[in-house]
């Protein structure tokens, strides 16, 4: 295989890969109501949903979910992974495999099981049931983040710490969670995207209570391709490219 | 020598149990549980125990919207693969600098909400769309393409979404093949298509099987998609589960296609595990 | 018609900032068995990975038989190569590794499996041809790296430190057998290694690099007993070196004063009057002499000194003196019948001499 065409193969994956997303946000410029044809440049999209409240206010909920999510779901998820890691116990196998099996089960079948755990127990639906969901969601991910960074540690810092007299809270406090602090940042930050995108749990989960965005996108995006969609998109686009950015810097910082 | 327990070992067990138990394993149980109930239109199930609910499953019409959705994923699923191993492999066997960069640009889409992405292939398919748009002008069609709302434009989108998926496992497989075999191979006269079925795709077997699970698995349930690029007359298992819930109100029903699902599934999640282990084995030596 | 098999003229190899290989060429005679010696970084490994063609030359030629193969691919010179860390298929069982060549060139089944079985008996694993490379012990693996590349007949074998994930002992054994397989097979061996003991006990002729250059290649002998520079008189083997100027030259011998006092030596590289020099003397070339042993008239031609260590080897015994001038000097010594006073202890006064020509002499160099 000769270079020119590893070049032309991988720039057209990387267009294919690229291509719709730099069309919806060209688009979000767009000086035209419905038509994909350039009628010039313009922010008033942008601007329209700055003064959109309802948009506002539904934004909110989701930054507020996003938050409270990842930081509850990185709690319990580091705590499982540093138990899988150090720990010998009953059931460690099971835990291992539940763990392995939430990460790769569809969302639809987790969605429809908590829909039915919520009817169960009459619980109404609407904010904490979707909070209470979208931290089971995450906490796989934030485990096999954290774990996978842990096995890099040597078991011989636990060995000297507790030697020199130091319990088991002591050495997670001040050995084990800043040493893992980009594993754990970058499992606070995945989880923080999964909530805010999250589509398919939160349709099933949540009540009229409590709006969130990408239903609220999703109602829209029904309706067909509109410019104040391209620009909302546009924005989360970049949020996320944002968030990214500072997952990826904080694991290469570390590095060394 | 065997450890006291420690306080802070019993805390963070119990939280994690509780928690998992409470809102995984309880779900599920209940799961199981529902499907095989009697759906009641006031109360939502009569204890009533049944198997109608799966024997419903073995009708023409649901054994159809079965086959679509195993068809997509297993088209989804080689696309992905013939278009993502190539490239998986140019970039993890590259000596670029950039090569993280690289690795990045296709760690971006894999973060991005797939709501987006998917709404993204809607403005370039649809009729009045980019890709029409660009077609007609250059005169290479006359009339625009119908793309949006069939099967094509759902598979486009699947593919769209989850080539990441596939593209991250294989990559890091690949990365870890060790230059030597490649060297090896080509020292005793093999040439470059003969080095590359012979010995590479054996050796990353672990990460073509890790990234076509990661695909298939959500391709299977894939539910807004259809809907979006497919439009109201496509229905997958995804569609139809949602429709059992929100509509139908026939939860035993919805419950039982997702065991059936899933119970299908795990066979993939257990060929998935068995080859992780391998890998791990086979990379001591 | 050229003996010479392999011929590198000029080559020269950088990467990035690092230049490897610096207008190095050698020539590598048919059915010899030739090592390539050196420390990490020296470019032996670049070297042998240029002739397989693994790397590209960035000036100079390469010739294969007399045919120039600069240009030419690895896949389609004849030559194969044993890598370091083997690189035996994992995927594949010994019988199919070693029948890996054989296939590429589409050689007929039943031929395949004649050869590769006796090779396999060659190299003593003809009962393991059905495992896995993660089956086998290292020493088998080595043997499996060998057996593949062997089957193939090629004109050459190129051997890339082969040996040193092995023990000692197995380490030893293997350099037998190698050295009886090239024997046998009659082709030529082009050995990497960093081990001047192995490169001096297996090979016909070695070349000494370092840093880029070839610093001497000659046999074993040659660059033992006669090295052409420092580097490779301290590279082989134990050296002591005392630096000092020729005084005057008289009857072609070098008259020299060496601690004290007056030594005559063959005057071998055409040395002027005042030039300084480097004389060298191998530990074992040294003879100690307790004081009890030797007449004041003999003494006048030694080097006297204090014993400051003692170092016992089991074969041997090594001596470290202290010359009047501070100057420290090996001295080893082997156990025989002939010398019964090898008991010394420290602080004895002792004498020191050796065989007059067995010293080296070279021309100054700065880097001491």
């Amino acid at each position: 295989m000769n270079t020119f065409s590893k070049y032309f193969y991988t720039i057209c994956v990387y267009i294919f890969l690229y291509l719709p997303i730099a069309v919806v946000i060209v688009f979000s410029f767009n000086n035209a109501s419905h038509s994909l044809v350039w009628q010039g440049f313009t922010v008033k999209w942008y601007t329209a949903l700055f003064h959109d409240n309802v948009l506002l206010r539904v934004a909110g909920h989701s930054f507020l979910l996003g938050i409270l999510a990842a930081t509850s779901a990185t709690a319990i998820g580091t705590l499982a992974a540093v138990s899988l890691f150090r720990y010998r116990f009953f059931g460690k196998k099971i835990l291992n495999a539940l763990i392995f099996i939430l990460i790769l089960s569809p969302e639809i079948v987790m969605a429809i099981s908590l829909l039915l755990l919520y009817s169960f127990l009459n619980i109404p639906l609407g904010f904490w049931t979707l909070l209470l969901a979208h931290i089971t969601l995450c906490i796989p991910f934030v485990t096999v983040t954290v774990y996978a960074r842990a096995t890099t540690l040597d078991t011989d810092i636990f060995e000297a710490a507790m030697d020199l007299g130091a319990t088991d809270f002591t050495i997670f406090r001040k050995i084990i969670v800043p040493l893992l602090a980009p594993a754990i940042t970058s499992g606070w930050l995945l989880s923080f995207t999964l909530s805010l995108d999250d589509v398919i749990i939160s349709y099933f989960v949540t009540g009229p209570t409590f709006d969130i965005l990408p239903l609220k996108i999703y109602s829209m995006v029904r309706l067909g391709i509109k410019p104040e969609v391209n620009a909302l998109c546009t924005l989360l686009l970049a949020f996320t490219l944002l968030v990214v950015m500072i997952s990826y810097q904080s694991i290469y910082k570390k590095k060394d | 020598m065997k450890k006291q327990s420690s306080s802070f070992k019993i805390f963070s067990l119990s939280t994690v149990w509780l928690w998992l138990c409470v809102f995984a394993l309880i779900p599920i149980i209940l799961t199981l549980t529902t499907s095989f109930l009697t759906p009641d239109s006031n109360s939502i199930v009569k204890l009533i125990p049944t198997i109608s609910n799966y024997l419903e499953l073995f009708n023409p019409g649901y054994l159809r919207i079965l086959l679509q959705s195993l068809y997509l994923a297993t088209s989804c699923t080689l696309v992905c693969l013939f278009i993502g191993y190539p490239f998986a492999f140019i970039i993890a066997r590259s000596q670029h600098q950039h090569k993280s960069l690289l690795l990045l640009l296709v760690i971006i889409p894999f973060w991005t909400s797939s709501l987006i992405r998917t709404y993204a292939i809607m403005a370039i398919l649809k009729a009045k769309g980019i890709l029409n748009t660009v077609l007609l002008a250059a005169g290479i069609i006359h009339d625009p393409l119908q793309i949006l709302y069939s099967n094509t434009a759902i598979l486009i989108g699947c593919v769209y979404d989850l080539l990441p998926f596939m593209i991250l496992p294989l990559y890091a497989n690949i990365e870890k093949l060790n230059q030597e075999y490649l060297e090896a191979a080509r020292d005793l006269g093999a040439n470059w298509f003969t080095t590359f079925f012979k010995i590479v795709i054996p050796l990353t077997i672990p990460g073509i099987i890790a990234g076509s699970v990661l695909v298939f698995l959500p391709a299977m349930t894939m539910f807004y998609v259809p809907v979006l690029l497919g439009g109201a007359k496509n229905l997958l298992i995804g569609n139809l589960i949602e429709h059992q819930f929100l509509t139908a109100n026939n939860w035993p029903l919805g419950t039982a296609i997702s065991v059936v699902i899933t119970l299908l599934m795990g066979i993939f999640i257990i060929i998935y595990w068995r080859h992780s282990k391998e890998d791990d084995r086979e990379s001591l030596t | 018609m050229n003996n010479n098999i392999i011929e590198l003229k000029g080559v020269s190899k950088r990467f990035g900032n690092y230049q490897a290989l610096t207008e190095a060429s050698i020539s590598i005679k048919n059915g010899e068995f030739i090592t390539l010696l050196g420390p990490s970084g020296c470019g032996k490994t670049t070297l042998l990975r240029l002739i397989s063609g693994f790397e590209k030359p960035d000036t100079g030629r390469i010739f294969i038989d007399g045919r120039d193969v600069t240009d030419l691919p690895p896949e389609k010179r004849h030559l194969n190569m044993v890598f370091q860390s083997y690189a035996l298929f994992p995927h594949m069982t010994v019988y199919e590794n070693v029948a890996f060549g054989l296939r590429c060139k589409k050689t007929a089944e039943t031929e395949i499996q004649k050869r590769v079985l006796d090779v396999l008996r060659m190299v003593k694993l003809d009962q393991l041809a059905e495992r896995k490379p993660n089956q086998l012990s290292g020493g088998q693996q080595q043997r499996v790296a060998i057996a593949r590349a062997v089957v193939n007949e090629p004109i050459v074998l190129l051997l890339d430190e082969p040996l040193s994930a092995l023990d000692y002992n197995l380490r030893k054994n293997m350099q037998i057998e190698l050295k009886q397989l090239q024997r046998r097979l009659g082709i030529t061996f082009i050995f990497v290694t960093h081990d001047q003991e192995e490169a001096l006990s297996m090979s016909d002729r070695v070349a000494v690099m370092n840093e880029g250059y070839i610093e001497q290649l000659g046999t074993p002998k040659d660059v033992y007993e006669e090295p052409t520079n420092l580097y490779v008189a301290e590279f082989i083997g134990e050296t002591n070196i005392f630096n000092t100027e020729i005084l005057e030259i008289r009857d072609n011998k070098l008259m020299v004063e060496v601690e004290g006092k007056r030594f005559a030596f063959n005057n071998k590289k055409d040395l002027a009057e005042k030039q300084q020099i480097h004389v060298v003397i191998r530990p074992e070339d040294i003879t100690v002499w307790g004081e009890n042993e030797i007449t004041h008239e003999e003494s006048k031609n030694m080097l006297p000194g204090d014993v400051e260590q003692v170092i016992y080897k089991g074969s041997t015994v090594e001596l470290i003196v202290r010359l009047p001038s501070g100057k420290k000097i090996a001295a080893a010594e082997f156990f025989n019948e002939d010398d019964e006073k090898l008991d010394y202890h420290i602080t004895e006064k002792v004498w020191i001499d050796w065989v007059p020509g067995w010293e080296v002499i070279l021309p100054h160099e700065e880097t001491i």
